[in-house]
């Protein structure tokens, strides 16, 4: 997948847990990477896996939902599924954590969280959103409680900031949204659809059930969703 | 009295109510004069919670020329100040508390809004979006897990450390 994992398991559990935790986000990468020509993904159409499948309902049921601002057919018609697989698997990690009496840990996969119980003082887990302006900075601490976070948003190159979905244009008035669902999965998947909707993701947002978003515009100004300072406390 | 509660206070169709909040009063004090309330209710209270002592004193901005940052410190006092009533009719009335941190909007918080028959409490809360802006601002750097679209994680960690060098007294 290209990005950092972080595993961490509170819990006194044995080494080969964390090890059975990897080796599927492995397995996964080299099943649904569409960068490499052995994958799953690149030899499609051949017979689909249950889990391809899965992946590609999953994937056609956000579109629907989305309005179509969720879609993993790029315009060559090729399929990368990247933007779904990856908060699938984390909740996959998490659901085999938790199948083996893990209760308290974390699962970050690149900004996207999936928790679970609370922290080595007892403490709730407290994930900082970055400032997309300054990646030193955090600029809200919150507290999921068990919850999926994910955040989609412009990415920096160098001192320049831009669109991942618009390369070459001027930056969006969006540069960053953090969902906050009820799992990673959920927050994954509606995360990216949101910021592909520009100012009216955090509305968007709003309309789910379950659902809190904090939205950053390209002047600093944020805008959150009606129910989010309830997770800005303990 | 205080004006930029009618700036932020949009009633459309009377279903929604969307405070501009932030952004208004942001706006507002780049055009005129600062409308700082007048009728403060609390003492200089900051709500930033930094988590880590060692990165108070510092304010490095956010980083972005049209950033609010640019705002001088002090163009507000610090404080927790509530608004006056503001009308939503024929609905109901809205009032707002503002928290002013390093001289800058870090808060708004709805603490009435129009409620019962024929308000949009009655249609649902989906169809009630009040959604809140507000100035970012540095929160410390004490957490468990870090969410960002930034990706490189090691030049995260590298400028997280000496912005914190230079945070130390």
């Amino acid at each position: 997948m290209g990005l950092p994992i972080t595993v961490e398991i509170v819990d006194t559990v044995s080494p080969e847990i964390l090890e059975a935790v990897f080796s599927y986000f492995v397995s996964v990468d080299e099943r649904f990477s569409p960068y490499k020509p052995e994958s799953e993904v690149s030899r499609m159409p051949e017979a689909l896996s249950q889990d391809m499948k899965e992946v590609l309902e999953l994937a056609e049921k956000t579109k629907e939902e989305t309005n179509g601002y969720f879609d993993i057919r790029k315009p060559d018609g090729s399929i990368d599924p990247s933007g779904i697989v990856k908060g699938w698997a984390i909740k996959n990690a998490a659901d085999l954590l938790q199948e083996k009496g893990v209760q308290n840990f974390f699962i970050d996969a690149g900004g996207d969280i999936q928790t679970g119980g609370t922290n080595a003082e007892g403490k709730e887990w407290s994930v900082g959103i970055r400032n997309p302006f300054n990646k030193a900075e955090i600029i809200k601490v919150i507290y999921p409680r068990g919850r999926g976070v994910a955040t989609s948003g412009s990415y920096e190159r160098g001192d320049h900031i831009y669109n991942p979905l618009t390369p070459d244009k001027a930056l969006d008035e969006i540069v960053s949204i953090t969902v906050i669902g009820p799992d990673v999965l959920e927050a994954d998947r509606f995360a990216t659809a949101a910021f592909a909707m520009g100012q009216k993701g955090v509305e968007f947002i709003e309309s789910l059930a379950g659902f809190e978003a904090y939205s950053i515009d390209k002047n600093g100004i944020a805008t959150m969703t009606s129910n989010f300072g309830e997770l800005t406390h303990i | 009295m205080i004006q930029f509660l009618d700036m932020k206070k949009l009633a459309i169709g009377g279903i929604i109510i969307v405070l501009l909040g932030g952004y208004a009063l942001w706006a507002a004090s780049r055009s005129t004069q600062p409308t700082v309330p007048t009728d403060q209710t609390g003492q200089a209270t900051s709500t930033q919670t930094t988590n880590n002592p060692s990165a108070t004193g510092t304010d490095t901005g956010i980083g972005d020329s049209s950033s609010p940052s640019d705002v001088d410190p002090g163009q507000y006092k610090n404080g927790t100040y509530t608004g006056s009533l503001g009308s939503a009719a024929p609905y109901g009335q809205v009032q707002v508390k503002v928290t002013i941190s390093s001289g800058k909007i870090t808060a708004i918080d709805v603490i009435q809004k129009p409620e019962g028959p024929g308000t949009t409490d009655e249609l649902g809360a989906s169809s009630y979006p009040v959604m809140i802006k507000e100035a970012i601002a540095k929160q410390g750097s004490h957490v468990d897990i870090i969410s960002g679209a930034t990706q490189n994680t090691e030049g995260f960690n590298t400028s997280l450390s000496s912005a914190l060098q230079q945070a130390q007294i």
